[in-house]
């Protein structure tokens, strides 16, 4: 089996080709930005892909597996991130069908990532749940919950906001006041919203806990 | 954006999101209940005597709260859908006028049966009381819309204003130092770890003392993994601190020193304030043609009194506040003087205190609010211009520098967590697996990694001023390259420009190029940068992907906007693909 990494940094990269090469990898090509892995992608097939999803500047993991997918169709996809929602980066785009998406916290257990490569080469398009989506208290946070969170915490405000989304004034407003509800915060006289939402979109990407004092 | 948000009709102004609101109601009941225990001889009972104060409060209590029972249901009926579509004007103003009937119908049953029965005519007594609350719903409902509206428009003016300092200037000395005070906090969290590995590493150097045996190997690991998360600790308090500067909390004194440093008075909403609030003592004490008479004489004096006070602050400029303050004392004492003639003129043995008090409150909350209003409303005309004025430079340059300081915040967060984290715990897996396969090399590896982590953890992600326009765009370009190829034609003296606006264009290249490849799903591209009349530079980016309407709207045709100033132009090719066009100012 010959498979391809990509991650901007060297020594996760080459954690990552150690590890396949240990659970059974005959080759592994290994490539520290998108535009040299589709390269050598190109130059030889390989049967499964492990990406990093933030690759810095320009594409991220998702656009290089769709790249992937274009030229070899049944190329095994597994993305690896910090971010527990790829949403939470702005990537907004479906995994490919058959992809699957890991935590790199999780893969601090090497069993985590075999068992994904299991899964993906079983059946390298096969229908699956897709990525995992954040959720405050198991209720799902919808796309445009996640964006607008995430636009406060870049530090836009609500007219910016609006302006992005296409929306108005008042619906960002509105989805505001719904994501405190949500997020269960209630924000006294001397918090601002914001503040709060910006707390709890940090906390979702694992960067802070959320300060309650 | 000032320009599309519109005037508001009037069917907006009084049936929209504010024609029912919980301030108004709480502000209105509050000085409805004071106005009443104190001065029930004027909407309550004939004479206000000092122990009654009480019981009238208790009334006044009782119907703010059935008021308020009457507020919640036309909220959750009739007014649910206001914020979306306005309500009828009649519609607002029958609601104004309820409010008005059920307040004035339980001080009349009430005052009537518990406390003392008037002698004044209840059905003029109620309607005087329902005129006081639609003057009241449509005062509050004209000065909450126009506050909200107000904000809209400075926002969006500043934001106009943010947009286009952002893309011109480099990082500051602010952004600098937040930069290294987490970088300098982040460092002690790594301490002992860095001490610990540093430890293990001079082993290896000086070959002198005994190599860590196997089994040592995971405690390190395992600090590794319990510093990768004590790492990101320091950013919460910057963060916090970082995201409370942008959104200063709006402070009163700045609204008052601005009503009283520019605002005149509303001389006719005040007259028609006053004569209504007053025309029941009148006519209690005078009948009806004679309480008419001395409540318009009375009513005209108080008109002419803001008049002379509205002409002086028009010539003296620099007096404005102390005019605006000695009329508004000057307009209380004017109402006391009526007040006690009313008293002399009928022998009534008064309370003269409490009833001059509550008048006190009236007369000040009647000559207030429309000059409020009025300030609020000449927004458009001479606030925003004076806006425009103070916000040119330092202002926003400050909120440039706050958003900088957000996005500086934001990557030290991304670079603990995904670099820091991430890459701490790698390094324990490889510490891990060298110590079950005995590997001294990888071992070393992964120790010498975790040091250059622990000793730098946040790296430098400043644009390069240095780079020029064709650099930029190159660089921009070049990630995608793979996933899709590019033409470019850059005129020659353009691509040698160095500096903010070589930073601007690898922005818009960046958007465009992101938008085309991942949402347009474009194979090639095509870049074309001229110099045009303006002066300004032209940048054109053909592709042959889904097309505009293929693609989702970019999210970043906003930024490209902002940086254009608003000059972005996404159309269809006739041959397929979409065609951007940027015009960036040079100035």
């Amino acid at each position: 089996m010959h498979a391809l990494v990509v991650d901007d940094d060297d020594f996760l990269r080459f954690m990552l080709v150690r590890t396949l090469h240990d659970l059974g990898c005959e080759s592994v090509d290994d490539s520290p930005t998108a535009a040299a892995g589709l390269r050598l992608a190109t130059a030889r097939k390989p049967d499964l892909a492990v990406l990093d999803l933030d690759l810095g500047r320009g594409p991220t993991g998702i656009d290089v597996a769709y790249g992937l997918r274009k030229a070899h169709p049944d190329v095994a996809i597994v993305i690896l991130s910090s971010y527990s929602d790829p949403r939470l980066l702005g990537a907004n785009r479906e995994l490919p069908e058959g992809g699957v998406y890991l935590s790199k916290r999780e893969v601090g257990d090497v069993s985590v990532l075999q068992n994904a490569i299991a899964e993906v080469l079983a059946a390298p398009c096969g229908r699956r749940t897709g990525a995992p989506v954040a959720n405050i208290s198991g209720r799902r946070l919808s796309d445009n919950q996640v964006e607008i969170m995430r636009l406060v915490a870049e530090g836009f405000s609500n007219s910016e906001i609006a302006r992005r989304r296409h929306l108005t004034d008042a619906a960002v407003e509105k989805a505001i006041a719904r994501l405190i509800k949500q997020l269960a915060l209630s924000p006294g006289r001397e918090d601002n919203a914001r503040v709060l939402i910006t707390q709890a979109y940090f906390a979702l990407i694992g960067s802070t806990q959320v300060r309650r004092d | 954006m000032t320009e599309n948000l519109g005037v508001p009709t009037w069917q907006e102004r009084i049936g929209g999101r504010w024609a029912i609101s919980i301030q108004s109601y709480a502000i209105g009941a509050v000085l409805n209940i004071a106005i009443l225990a104190l001065t029930g001889g004027q909407i309550g009972a004939d004479e206000v005597h000092t122990k009654d104060i009480g019981a009238w409060a208790l009334v006044g209590i009782a119907a703010a709260l059935i008021v308020g029972a009457y507020a919640l249901a036309a909220d959750a009926s009739i007014f649910k859908y206001r914020r979306e579509r306005a309500v009828p004007a009649w519609l607002a103003i029958t609601f104004h006028l309820g409010v008005g009937l059920i307040f004035g119908l339980v001080i009349v049953v009430a005052g009537d049966h518990w406390i003392e029965p008037s002698t004044q005519d209840p059905v003029v007594r109620v309607a005087c009381i329902c005129l006081i609350g639609l003057w009241w719903g449509l005062t509050s409902s004209l000065v909450l819309e126009a506050r909200d509206r107000f904000n809209g428009q400075r926002e969006a003016l500043i934001e106009r204003a943010v947009d286009l300092e952002l893309a011109t200037i480099s990082e500051t000395e602010t952004a600098m130092r937040l930069r290294s005070a987490i970088a300098q906090e982040a460092g002690p969290a790594l301490d002992g770890t860095r001490r610990q590995v540093n430890h293990v590493l001079d082993g290896f150097a000086s070959q002198t003392q005994a190599l860590l045996p196997v089994e040592e190997w995971w405690k390190i690991s395992q600090s590794l993994r319990t510093t990768a998360d004590s790492a990101i600790r320091p950013l919460s308090h910057h963060l916090w601190e970082a995201t409370e500067r942008q959104y200063p909390r709006p402070r009163l004194d700045r609204v008052l020193t601005r009503l009283f440093l520019y605002q005149r008075f509303a001389v006719m909403p005040t007259m028609a304030i006053l004569a209504i609030g007053y025309l029941p003592a009148g006519v209690f004490r005078f009948g009806g043609f004679g309480g008419f008479l001395a409540t318009a004489l009375m009513t005209l004096g108080a008109g002419l009194l803001l008049l002379v006070a509205n002409l002086a602050m028009g010539s003296t400029r620099r007096l404005h506040a102390l005019v605006f303050i000695a009329a508004l004392i000057a307009t209380q004492l004017y109402e006391c003087g009526y007040l006690a003639a009313l008293s002399w003129r009928t022998g009534d043995s008064l309370s003269p205190g409490p009833e001059i008090a509550g008048g006190m409150i009236a007369v000040g909350v009647s000559v207030l609010l429309p000059a409020a209003y009025s300030s609020l409303n000449s927004i458009r005309s001479e606030i925003l211009e004076r806006f425009r004025l103070d916000t040119d430079d330092a202002r926003i340059r400050q909120l440039a520098n706050a958003r900088q300081l957000a996005h500086v915040t934001r990557q030290a967060a991304r670079d603990l967590h995904g670099s820091v984290q991430t890459r701490l715990i790698s390094c324990a897996v490889a510490i891990e697996q060298a110590s079950r396969s005995g590997d001294i090399a990888q071992f070393r590896h992964a120790l010498e990694t975790s040091i250059a982590i622990l000793d730098s953890p946040l790296p430098d992600h400043a644009d390069d001023p240095s780079a020029s326009i064709r650099e930029e765009v190159h660089r921009m370009c070049a990630p995608w390259e793979g996933l899709c190829s590019f033409t470019w034609e850059i005129e020659p003296e353009l691509g040698q420009i160095r500096g903010p606006l070589a930073i601007a264009a690898g922005r818009i290249v960046e958007e465009a190029v992101a938008n085309a490849c991942r949402h347009g799903l474009a194979e090639s591209v095509r870049i074309q940068v001229r110099r045009i009349d303006g002066p300004a530079i032209s940048f054109r980016i053909d592709d042959d992907g889904a097309g505009p309407s293929g693609g989702q709207p970019g999210l970043g045709t906003a930024m490209l906007a902002g940086i254009s100033r608003g000059q972005v132009e996404l159309s269809a090719r006739p041959e397929g693909g979409s065609r951007l066009c940027v015009i960036l100012p040079i100035d």
